[in-house]
């Protein structure tokens, strides 16, 4: 939908919140997908269409740096809720890395260090994929 | 001044004092032929009387006569008869015996007292019904009327008074220079006037055959007229004997509707021409300005298509049409500026005489050109020659018989939202005037259509906007009408949903007459999805909550439930405590929702059993990740359950409320009533959010025990 009658159907947005940029890079064999500003049910839409093309062109190893990631909603966990099931099938993985504490509370909060591999770094993450072949 | 005794005052003014005038100058008419009156007032007098006697009649037919109204034809039909009763009067009257006139000196005499009568008869007859010609004619020349028209019909009366004037008291038999140029003067103003007949041109074909004989049958009467005014009949000599002006004012009248009923015979002859043509044009406008009308008023999408291609039909006389709507395919599209056929979604509406299967004949794949071509210059395409132009090759095979085709686009936006099409079985059925009047009918439609629209649509939101206010009542229902009432404790809750309808959810269930079940839970997401959700663990928390001993249990066995329905980009945090009212204790745990917030005497802190949210996870790691604890609860001591809006609170600036800050708040105000501290919230929340929109659910239950 137009992006002037979204704004009026979800009612006026508050300033510097609809920042929101996914920095796709390879390191192969793992795809980084870096994500900056805030993650909402207004933006989580771009989070999925990098994740749904990197899916798509059967790049299953995927880091998740969340280092300027300021804020996360139910929208943007759920994103990640979405694509896992397919992803481990394929023998891959969503690894999230370098959340600040703030954020890690919400991941922490809802349990998911238990179903994700959460680390500090990238390097960590990224020594895992590597590692577990 | 309307008043029925004003009325038959000026009636017998108007009849009755020109009728005494009449009389009495008959009178002295009757005695002068006896005895010989030489006293020149006598003589002004009369003619005097005469003059007023024609000038009150005049007023007086002339306030009767505002009926006729302005219809050219009826005019001249009322003319005709007026007109044609003056000689039919003089030949019937002139049938009596009378010895006629003869000249002494230098005026005319009556042979006898029938000779009299009669004068004065045919006169004052002749003289009424010309001052009624007159003024019809003046009705003839004043239709339409423009600037010059009064005063060049004015400038004729005074001619016409003026001559008709100067022979008063003058010899019948003489006629000085003076009056001759004033006579000269008038025909002149006679001829300009005779030029003034637009009436011609807004006759209908019929009326204008009608009006035809009519001019030639007037042009006749005042021919003759005219001539018996001045050929030295009895007719003449009665009129000079009666009175000398009378005479000019009949034969000036009479030579003036003569030629002016002489150009209006060759004046209509010349219009038949173009009689077609001005009334084809009449015709459009009046339609244009109906459909237009008729357009705006039409609200129902489907009357208002209906009523379209009806008046296409009628307004260019064709013989089939139908109306196409134009919407792009997928919503994401805005515009149709780069077209191909999958771009765009082409729908039928409405349609007359003709079949779906024609006009997909017509406009399909193969004809889709056409419709492109109109998209492209947002005009009017015309093909004259179906049958002979390249751009209807497609339409060779076809059965039906179409000559020449009209596509007019409907122009919204700048876009082109619609097409009407029209056919002719003739070829070169349409000229430029159709193409202009269904352009402009074209741009009603559009606006019409979309009004159409746009009212369906705001119908429409309205009715979703009552079933959300509906909802609205229904979740309120779901959530705890009345507080547990308890000695040994004191409870306050509120839950507050960002739109009509949310995902938070709490509640309460007595479990046995020692324990009560606290429950707070947050649906991910926010409006109607979340509350499907919400009243789903409703049921759940209902229904097990009775059956599980312990909220681990009840957690797990509730996950269970949910995991097989929920969507896999959802989940649903609760926390659920089980709190005994006889020892104080409060046993609960965390399905990944906000910690609980306990404050005691010494600390406040927050109590975070560690689990996994509802719908994340099924089976055995949800069940290994999820922790009870247990508070031994003192009295005084306060339990804060709540929803992430309370915390996630945040008015324009980045701050949010955040979980310290909660903590210090609380901590501030524990020594107040649950009422109290639950306002002190509400308080902060409020100073948080300030005037922005509130962005999430909230939910908010404070327990103080041991009161």
């Amino acid at each position: 939908m137009r992006a002037d009658l979204l704004k009026h159907i979800y009612g006026r947005r508050k300033a510097g919140m609809s920042d929101f940029k996914v920095m796709a890079r390879e390191e192969p064999p793992v795809s980084v997908l870096e994500i900056k500003g805030y993650l909402d049910a207004h933006t989580a839409p771009e989070l999925e269409g990098a994740i749904d093309k990197l899916v798509k062109e059967k790049k299953y190893k995927i880091i998740v740096n969340c280092r300027e990631l300021s804020y996360i909603s139910s929208a943007g966990l759920g994103v990640f809720m979405a694509y896992i099931e397919e992803v481990r099938k394929n023998d891959g993985d969503i690894k999230l890395t370098n959340m600040s504490p703030k954020i890690f509370n919400v991941f922490d909060l809802l349990g998911f260090p238990l179903l994700y591999e959460i680390f500090k770094d990238e390097s960590e993450a990224m020594k895992r994929f590597i590692d577990k072949r | 001044m309307t008043s029925p005794l004003a009325t038959r005052m000026k009636r017998a003014f108007g009849v009755g004092i020109p009728l005494f005038l009449f009389v009495i100058v008959f009178l002295t008419d009757v005695v002068r032929r006896g005895i010989e009156i030489d006293i020149l007032w006598v003589h002004v007098l009369r003619d005097a009387f005469l003059v007023l006697a024609f000038y009150l009649s005049y007023v007086f037919l002339s306030s009767l006569r505002g009926a006729a109204g302005p219809d050219p034809v009826k005019i001249q039909r009322i003319m005709l008869l007026v007109g044609i009763t003056i000689p039919i009067a003089y030949y019937s009257l002139s049938l009596y015996r009378h010895g006629g006139f003869e000249a002494v000196e230098y005026r005319l005499v009556a042979r006898d007292y029938s000779t009299v009568f009669l004068a004065h008869l045919i006169s004052v007859i002749t003289g009424l019904l010309m001052i009624l010609v007159l003024l019809y004619a003046k009705d003839l020349v004043f239709f339409k009327r423009r600037k010059g028209t009064k005063r060049n019909f004015t400038a004729f009366l005074i001619a016409l008074f003026v001559t008709s004037g100067s022979t008063f008291l003058s010899s019948p038999l003489n006629i000085s220079i003076v009056t001759f140029l004033l006579f000269a003067a008038a025909m002149i103003l006679a001829v300009i006037n005779s030029f003034r007949m637009p009436w011609i041109v807004y006759l209908s074909k019929r009326e204008k055959i009608i009006s035809l004989f009519w001019s030639l049958a007037l042009l006749t009467i005042f021919v003759s007229v005219s001539v018996l005014a001045t050929s030295s009949s009895f007719f003449e000599n009665a009129l000079l004997y009666y009175s000398h002006p009378l005479r000019y004012f009949v034969s000036i009248t009479a030579l003036f509707c003569s030629i002016y009923f002489g150009v209006a015979f060759i004046s209509t002859l010349f219009h038949f021409p173009t009689a077609e043509a001005f009334e084809r044009k009449r015709a459009e406008l009046s339609s244009l300005h109906n459909l237009s009308r008729l357009v705006a008023r039409v609200l129902n999408f489907d009357d208002l298509v209906d009523t379209v291609t009806k008046m296409t039909l009628e307004v260019c006389d064709a013989q089939s049409a139908w109306l196409e709507l134009i919407r792009p395919r997928s919503l994401s599209r805005t515009t149709i500026a780069k077209v191909r056929p999958v771009e765009y979604k082409a729908e039928v509406v409405s349609l007359k005489n003709i079949s779906q299967a024609e006009i997909d004949a017509i406009t399909s794949v193969d004809g889709s050109h056409l419709r492109e071509t109109v998209f492209s210059t947002k005009k009017a395409l015309l093909i004259n020659e179906v049958g002979g132009d390249k751009l209807t090759r497609h339409m060779k095979g076809m059965k039906k018989k179409i000559g020449s085709l009209l596509i007019t686009p409907l122009i919204s936006h700048a876009e082109v939202s619609g097409i009407l099409y029209a056919t002719k079985d003739m070829v070169y059925g349409f000229d430029q005037d159709d193409i202009d009047l269904l352009s402009a009918f074209a741009d009603h439609v559009s606006i019409a259509i979309e009004n159409s629209r746009l009212i369906e649509q705001s119908l429409e939101r309205e009715r979703l906007q009552q079933e959300m206010l509906v909802a609205q009542a229904m979740q309120r229902k779901l959530l705890p009408q009345e507080l547990p009432q308890c000695s040994n404790f004191d409870i306050d809750a509120v839950s507050s949903m960002a739109q009509e309808v949310g995902g938070d959810y709490y509640d309460f269930a007595i479990l046995d007459e020692n324990r009560i079940g606290i429950i707070v839970g947050d649906v991910s997401g926010k409006g109607v999805p979340a509350a499907f959700y919400m009243a789903e663990v409703k049921g759940i928390f209902q229904s097990l909550s009775n059956i599980c001993r312990s909220p681990k249990e009840f957690v797990v066995k509730a996950n269970k439930a949910l995991i097989g329905t929920i969507d896999k980009r959802s989940f649903i945090s609760v926390l659920y405590a089980i709190l005994n009212l006889k020892t104080g204790q409060l046993v609960l745990s965390r399905a990944g929702h906000c910690p609980l917030l306990y404050v005691t005497d010494h600390k406040t802190e927050y109590v975070r059993p560690t689990g996994l949210g509802l719908g994340l996870a099924d089976g055995p790691l949800f069940e290994n990740a999820t922790e009870e604890k247990t508070i031994n609860l003192k009295p005084g001591d306060v339990c804060i359950f709540y929803s992430d809006g309370i915390t996630e609170s945040r008015g324009s600036s980045e701050e949010e409320l955040g979980y310290d800050r909660l903590k210090e708040i609380v901590g501030r105000v524990k020594e107040e009533t649950a009422s109290g501290i639950k306002e002190e919230i509400l308080r902060a929340v409020r100073e948080y959010t300030g005037n922005s929109n509130v962005e999430d659910d909230m939910t908010l239950i404070v327990l103080k025990w041991g009161t």
